[in-house]
């Protein structure tokens, strides 16, 4: 409960905050509105040249496509503010700020910026999974579609653990940056159709950088017969994450060393 | 000190601070360069198996392998560490030393501008080695020298037509605060309409006739093209001077609000 009050704060001076920057808050959200198009454009220029992309036609994957955009969105409202910061956090030594406070520091760090902006692109983009949803020619009932839902909230969660864990670099590297330029690189693997890899890039996308899951499986659950698999699979990664972002977390701030480098 | 002598400074430091995280820098390039290159391929392989091809628009798939390892690396050279670099300082007061010292602020920005870029560029060529002695086929394409130093003059004009470009959202700073988001969509634009995210080729023809008149594939289509030896000299004399008019007509405006921008700077930072 003191979480919640405390989180229901941030999301107040966010908002306010969001409100100084005029301008800025227009961009950011022009710019995801770029990226959105950028993204349907993309595989409608790709389905020109082909009727079915790894299982899917056009029509399931604007539902993909539109999945992975909801999952941005989402990262981008809740998370993305202050992932971004946590590599120069460590670098300049400012963490010793948010260790000091008398709660989670890993609660504060991660969700302390809510991004106002990015908020009214999270409303576009759950306007464009329904649009996707809705415009399906076959059927799918309202159960599947509310789980779907929470998976993608799901996906979500897999994205920003992943992020985070190639943040957490900066403990041991000291860069104002981490690894976030492969994090970023990797990360477009998310926006592609998991049934395009195979092999050890399949294995590697689905069990150790489990970008394949995020987007891919809620469209699998969806569009395909019911399959305990993937919510066990989905649910398993996302222990899996959790655990190893504790323990790197806790390791990390072992070396960290609050001189600013 | 002389002219040249301080742009040499200036370049040799930017080159060290760029190396300082060693760590970081190979991994990130390698990552980068692995991960980039595992996606295009199966992407790709999937649409050539779909359609049951060998070719298509005139790429094999291991051509197509080649233009997807090489295009992120040309983004690179061309938009290095430009997001932020100038407005940041418009933004916290530091762009005050510009207007103070005896230096010309573009040809300061385009010195460490270029930095970045030389080192990306190396990287190009370090990635394109290891490539054609380890995976390339040989028979969709090959490269000649001649094509690879007129793609490095194109390169490097191609480079200073988007420093210009993206120098004028950086200065809109000087009305807005905090226009990172701006230097983002014109970095998604020229990707996508430059035929980095998927080569122009594969774009219905009505379209790439209507790009033509932007700028855009002049800055990643056209050096491709001419990398792969695809076209001819006189295409390549005509599309280098539209490249270079780019260039001036992008000048033009980013100094025009340089100009304007710096009378409502305040010099105290916010």
């Amino acid at each position: 409960m003191r979480y919640l009050r405390l989180y229901i704060h941030f999301v107040k001076f966010s908002f306010s905050k969001a409100m100084q920057f005029r301008v800025d808050f227009f961009f950011r959200v022009l710019m995801d509105i770029v990226f959105y198009l950028i993204q349907f454009v993309f595989f409608s220029v790709i389905y020109l040249h082909t009727d079915i992309l790894a299982g899917w036609n056009i029509e399931q994957m604007k539902i993909f496509i539109s999945g992975y955009i909801f999952i941005d969105a989402l990262n981008m409202t809740v998370f993305s503010n202050n992932s971004w910061w946590l590599p120069q956090h460590i670098n300049r030594g400012d963490l010793d700020y948010y260790l000091t406070k008398p709660v989670s520091s890993l609660f504060f760090l991660s969700l302390k910026e809510f991004a106002a902006n990015s908020f009214l692109n999270l409303i576009i983009a759950s306007g464009l999974v329904w649009w996707s949803i809705s415009t399906y020619s076959g059927d799918l009932s309202a159960i599947k579609v509310f789980v779907y839902i929470l998976l993608l909230m799901n996906g979500t969660l897999l994205y920003f653990f992943t992020h985070f864990l190639f943040l957490m670099s900066s403990f041991w590297t000291q860069s104002p940056r981490g690894f976030a330029d492969v994090f970023y690189s990797v990360a477009h693997t998310m926006e592609r159709p998991d049934r395009i890899f195979k092999g050890t890039a399949r294995v590697l996308f689905t069990y150790i950088l489990p970008f394949s899951v995020m987007a891919s499986y809620p469209a699998h659950f969806l569009l395909e017969d019911f399959s305990i698999e993937i919510l066990i699979t989905m649910l398993g990664m996302t222990i899996v994450l959790f655990t190893a972002l504790m323990l790197v977390w806790k390791k990390g701030l072992s070396v960290y060393s609050s001189a600013s480098s | 000190m002389n002219n040249n002598k301080w742009t040499q400074h200036v370049y040799a430091m930017e080159l060290r601070k760029i190396i300082t995280y060693r760590a970081d820098f190979w991994v990130n390039f390698i990552g980068q360069t692995i991960f980039s290159i595992i996606i295009s391929y199966y992407l790709w392989q999937a649409i050539f198996a779909s359609q049951g091809a060998t070719s298509m628009k005139g790429f094999s798939l291991d051509k197509i392998i080649f233009y997807y390892l090489m295009v992120p690396i040309i983004s690179r050279i061309q938009q290095g560490e430009m997001i932020g670099s100038i407005s940041r300082e418009i933004y916290d007061g530091s762009l005050n030393k510009f207007l103070l010292y005896p230096m010309n602020f573009y040809k300061y920005k385009i010195t460490t501008y270029f930095a970045h870029s030389t080192f990306y560029y190396v990287q190009l060529w370090l990635i394109a080695f290891v490539y054609f002695l380890f995976f390339h086929r040989g028979e969709s394409f090959n490269l000649s020298i001649s094509n690879t130093l007129i793609f490095t003059f194109v390169i490097s004009i191609s480079t200073l037509t988007y420093f210009m470009l993206h120098s004028i959202t950086e200065l809109i700073a000087f009305w807005a605060d905090n226009i990172w988001s701006l230097g983002v969509i014109t970095r998604f634009i020229v990707r996508f309409l430059g035929g980095a995210l998927i080569p122009l080729a594969f774009f219905p023809e009505w379209a790439v006739s209507l790009l033509y008149y932007t700028p855009f594939p002049y800055l990643i289509h056209f050096p491709m093209k001419v990398l792969f030896g695809e076209i001819e000299y006189s295409m390549i004399l005509q599309n280098t001077f539209i490249l270079i008019f780019w260039t001036i007509f992008f000048y033009i405006i980013s100094k025009v609000i340089w100009n304007k921008g710096k009378y409502s700077y305040t010099g105290v930072g916010i």
